[in-house]
């Protein structure tokens, strides 16, 4: 086995990661704040919404073969505008990264570090990230394989110990705001797949690129199963959420676990996996970017270069001044600039690429014939 | 070969001299390129017995070394007489063989060697003229195939090669005119006999234990696996100390490449010598930056031969009572050989036991000191007042005191491993139940932190391997520090450091964490046993020529109703 290519499962993982990493933030929190009680059914709609997206983009992936869309932006627009998207993905990528690290780095201050500052803790997430880059990219991505299972785990766990808490009711009403908030403006709502934009570039590092489609659905169905889970639990529980929450909405739930007299209060257990699940992130994130600027800008991927793009995603994590402002950050501006690059600019070249391509074929066809 | 003469000339004549002068060579102006004794090596045996002698005498120092014995005699062949003597190290050699098997038949007069008619290769009869064929005569054929009822006898003609089979036993023949030697098998010297295994023992399994000679360990990997496939090659490792080692395989099951890349490693020592496996596996070990050991030692000969048979290679180092397995995953250090022999439902018992030490061993005094500084909520408020209470009068931080009693421990531990065996229960009794009981009277340390180190202590006996025993007990110290510091988060940061860093490490290309990642499907290499009869496939990232272990159905009398 080509051990620099990836498994199915480890590509999967490598995108559900993302997911996982805004669920244990405050994207159920901004989803329920968003539909109200019909979140659930928001999240199904989205869910068959990102099915449905991920099979067009297969679609339109398919004639380059084992190509991903930093090619399909060469083969349209030529270098430059191969260059003009992996830019655009690599700040895209460190300004969502240095905000998440922000909002969940003022968490794990608030919760047991209230007399350090912002940035050692910021640092120290930074600084492991540099140092399992410098072990490798590969050894990232294997060990973020082993650690899915105990993190998908914890909050399977954590949803079931919340079962005795809920309260059916808060269900309703099913349709929550009505109608035309949980699908028409609910659609918006499909940012929580964002993490869906890795699967762009995976192709060529699969072992076999025809596990593509094995590797969209698997990771879009266990994204959508833990978002519709996560959910769930916290809209049976809270009467009332909104995105202004100062604390993660996930972390807020498990407070109130109790594991009989002698395990009153779990919580930490919980933020200890969490810690987990946001160091892989970050690893995978630096890897992500390392592989784009290979890949389309020629930089040869050197320690100088790990620090370089650390710097950057520290400094974007410092510009927030409150919690008000990350929230915002988190909730509305990556909503906005999610939806942009990943949804829409990306389709876009993937629909050109495929229309030019079709175009090709049916000029070669004719010449042929003609012949 | 005049420079050689005069050079032993020099030297013998240097022995005889008696002005002792001892005076340091410069060593700015010393080279160390070209030693004297180099002057000696890749020779090959002269002609002329004589010129041999010499050279013998001052290659073996033997009118320094008393074990170096030279016996000069004549052969009688064919009535004629050759001039030879024999090379031997006392103490090594079976004399009786050395006397029955190579200087009697040669020495006194037989029908061996006094037939003086001529070897008949063919004959036939033309014109009623009979045509005889003779072989012509050749000193070194008459010896070798009538004069030497040895079994093992090999023509050699490099010093190099003789100096090596002399120290290990051999006895050398050197005749006058031929320009080579009879290396004779005559090895005999006094050896521990095979015993129990005491550092790894079972309960169910063979007792049987490896002992310092090479070739009892290959025979009883031998007798053990009988197997015509099973391949035993002899190398030689160390430049000044030529140690043999022997590196052991299934030729029909073990990936070849595997077994060049073993053999290449230990043929590429640039080393002048190896005193141990230990030093062996640090010197062929893939990733040198990390405490984490890639080769398992055993001094097991069912589990070295239970490795081979899945399709690893054993090497054997001579003078060790431990050989080493290669590849390894990190799974095989959590394993033992009793898992095999008794029930797969106890075995999976102990080996979650087992596992569950490894956290524990890595972890506890960590977690403990992260949850009593950062997480006190984690535990009951009862139990958190009663260890704050038990640490009250206690004078050091809790830092100071886990480490001091973490250091106390292997202190403990060292001395009751270099104390002679009988006092070694009195270390510890003195060390842990009496030191322990008065440290906490002293309020030196709380009562609740002597019950974790203890648990942390015991945990680590778990671990079946010595060496990732030692390599947990390094590492817990480094938890403990990021314990103290960040609590669960200094924690989480060593972990997740520590499994990437694993999931970087190979043995001999195996992936550390093989079966699991990268994730293979064969249930049969799991960590938890299948039932024996489900264990159909050997490992896939051992990448064995047969993969197959047993058939589908393996139990075929269970079909016999059928």
């Amino acid at each position: 086995m080509n051990e620099q290519k990836l498994n199915y499962l480890q590509a999967s993982f490598l995108v559900i990661i993302v997911t996982v990493t805004h669920l244990v933030l405050n994207l159920p929190n901004a989803l329920i704040s968003s539909t109200g009680s019909a979140s659930i059914i928001n999240v199904i709609y989205i869910s068959i919404l990102s099915i449905i997206m991920f099979l067009l983009v297969k679609k339109l992936l398919t004639p380059f073969e084992s190509n991903n869309i930093l090619y399909v932006a060469e083969y349209i627009g030529g270098k430059a505008l191969k260059k003009f998207l992996a830019l655009l993905y690599i700040f895209h990528f460190i300004f969502i990264t240095g905000i998440l690290l922000r909002s969940f780095a003022e968490t794990l201050i608030f919760i047991y570090f209230p007399q350090s500052s912002t940035w050692t803790v910021l640092l120290s997430f930074l600084l492991v990230a540099i140092i399992a880059n410098k072990i490798g990219a590969i050894n990232i991505i294997k060990a973020n394989a082993i650690l899915m299972v105990p993190i998908l785990s914890a909050i399977i766990i954590t949803a079931i110990s919340l079962v005795g808490k809920f309260e059916i009711n808060r269900l309703f009403p099913i349709m929550g705001y009505g109608f035309k908030e949980t699908f028409i403006n609910g659609t918006t709502n499909i940012y929580a797949f964002s993490g869906v934009v890795y699967i762009y570039f995976l192709k060529p590092y699969l072992n076999n690129y025809k596990d593509f489609s094995k590797v969209g659905f698997i990771s879009i169905a266990i994204s959508s199963i833990y978002l519709l889970l996560t959910v769930s639990a916290l809209l049976m529980m809270f009467p009332f959420l909104t995105a202004d929450n100062q604390a993660m909405s996930v972390y807020l739930s498990t407070r109130i676990i109790e594991y009989g007299k002698f395990m009153q209060r779990t919580d930490a257990i919980y933020m200890f996996v969490w810690i987990f699940i946001f160091f892989s992130y970050l690893s995978v994130i630096l890897v992500y970017i390392s592989q784009i600027s290979k890949e389309s800008l020629q930089i040869n991927i050197s320690s100088f270069f790990i620090y370089l793009i650390s710097f950057f995603i520290f400094i974007v994590s410092i510009i927030p001044k409150n919690s008000t402002q990350i929230r915002f950050l988190e909730t509305t501006i990556y909503k906005y600039s999610s939806l942009g690059i990943v949804f829409i600019l990306s389709l876009i070249i993937l629909l050109l690429g495929y229309l030019k391509k079709r175009r090709e074929k049916s000029i070669n066809l004719r010449k042929k014939v003609r012949l | 070969m005049k420079s050689v003469l005069d050079y032993i000339k020099s030297l013998i004549s240097d022995n005889n001299n008696n002005n002792y002068q001892f005076i340091l060579p410069n060593k700015e102006n010393y080279s160390y390129t070209t030693q004297p004794e180099d002057l000696l090596k890749n020779k090959k045996v002269f002609s002329n017995l004589d010129v041999n002698l010499e050279y013998v005498n001052s290659r073996f120092n033997s009118l320094l070394n008393s074990d170096i014995k030279i016996r000069e005699f004549v052969i009688n062949v064919k009535s004629k007489q050759f001039k030879a003597f024999i090379l031997y190290v006392d103490g090594m050699v079976d004399k009786d063989s050395i006397n029955d098997s190579v200087l009697k038949p040669l020495m006194l007069r037989n029908r061996a060697n006094q037939y003086d008619g001529n070897q008949i290769i063919s004959e036939a009869v033309a014109n009623n003229i009979m045509v005889r064929k003779i072989k012509k005569f050749s000193i070194v054929d008459y010896i070798f195939d009538n004069l030497l009822p040895q079994n093992d006898v090999e023509k050699v003609n490099s010093f190099d090669k003789i100096s090596e089979d002399v120290v290990s036993g051999n006895c050398i023949l050197f005749v006058d005119t031929v320009n080579f030697v009879f290396d004779i098998d005559t090895k005999k010297f006094d050896k521990r006999s095979i015993a129990e295994a005491k550092n790894e023992p079972v309960i169910m399994g063979s007792q049987e234990a490896f002992v310092e000679n090479l070739r009892t360990n290959t025979s009883m990997i031998r007798r053990n696996l009988c197997n015509e496939n099973l391949v035993i090659e002899k190398l030689t490792v160390g430049k000044t100390d030529k140690n043999q080692c022997a590196v052991c395989y299934l030729k029909n099951i073990a990936n070849s490449d595997l077994v060049a890349e073993v053999k290449y490693r230990l043929n590429n020592l640039d080393v002048e010598y190896i005193n141990s496996i230990g030093e062996l596996q640090q010197l062929i070990k893939d990733d040198i930056g990390t405490t984490v050991p890639e080769t398992i030692s055993t001094e097991r000969v069912d589990k070295a031969t239970a490795h081979i048979l899945e399709g690893r290679v054993v090497v054997i180092f001579n003078g060790v009572p431990y050989v080493l397995i290669m590849p390894v995953t990190m799974l095989d250090f959590l394993s033992s050989p009793e898992d095999t022999n008794i029930n797969p439902v106890f075995a999976n018992l102990l080996k979650v036991i087992r596992a569950i030490s490894f956290f524990i061993t890595l972890l506890l005094p960590g977690l403990y000191i992260a949850i009593t500084t950062y997480h006190g909520e984690l535990i009951p408020t009862g139990l958190l007042f009663s260890i704050i209470a038990s640490r009250a009068k206690v004078p050091f931080m809790v830092i100071v005191e886990i480490i001091l009693m973490e250091v106390s421990f292997e202190i403990i531990r060292e001395a009751g491993v270099r104390v002679p065996s009988p006092l070694g229960s009195t270390v510890g009794i003195v060390g842990a139940l009496i030191l322990g009981q008065a440290a906490v009277q002293a309020d030196i340390v709380s009562p609740i932190l002597i019950i974790n180190i203890a648990i942390t202590a015991i945990t680590s006996f778990a671990i079946p391997d010595y060496n990732f025993s030692f390599h947990l007990r390094i590492n817990r110290f480094l938890f403990i520090v990021l314990g103290f510091l960040a609590g669960f988060f200094g924690i989480a940061i060593g972990l997740f450091i520590y499994l990437v860093k694993l999931c970087s490490l190979k043995s001999f290309g195996v992936s550390y964490l093989a079966p699991y990642s990268p994730f293979t499907k064969n249930k049969s290499t799991s960590y938890l046993l299948e039932p024996i009869w489900k264990r159909e496939k050997r490992a896939d990232f051992l990448a064995t020529q047969k993969s197959q272990i047993q058939n589908h159905i393996s139990m075929k009398w269970r079909k016999k109703g059928d």
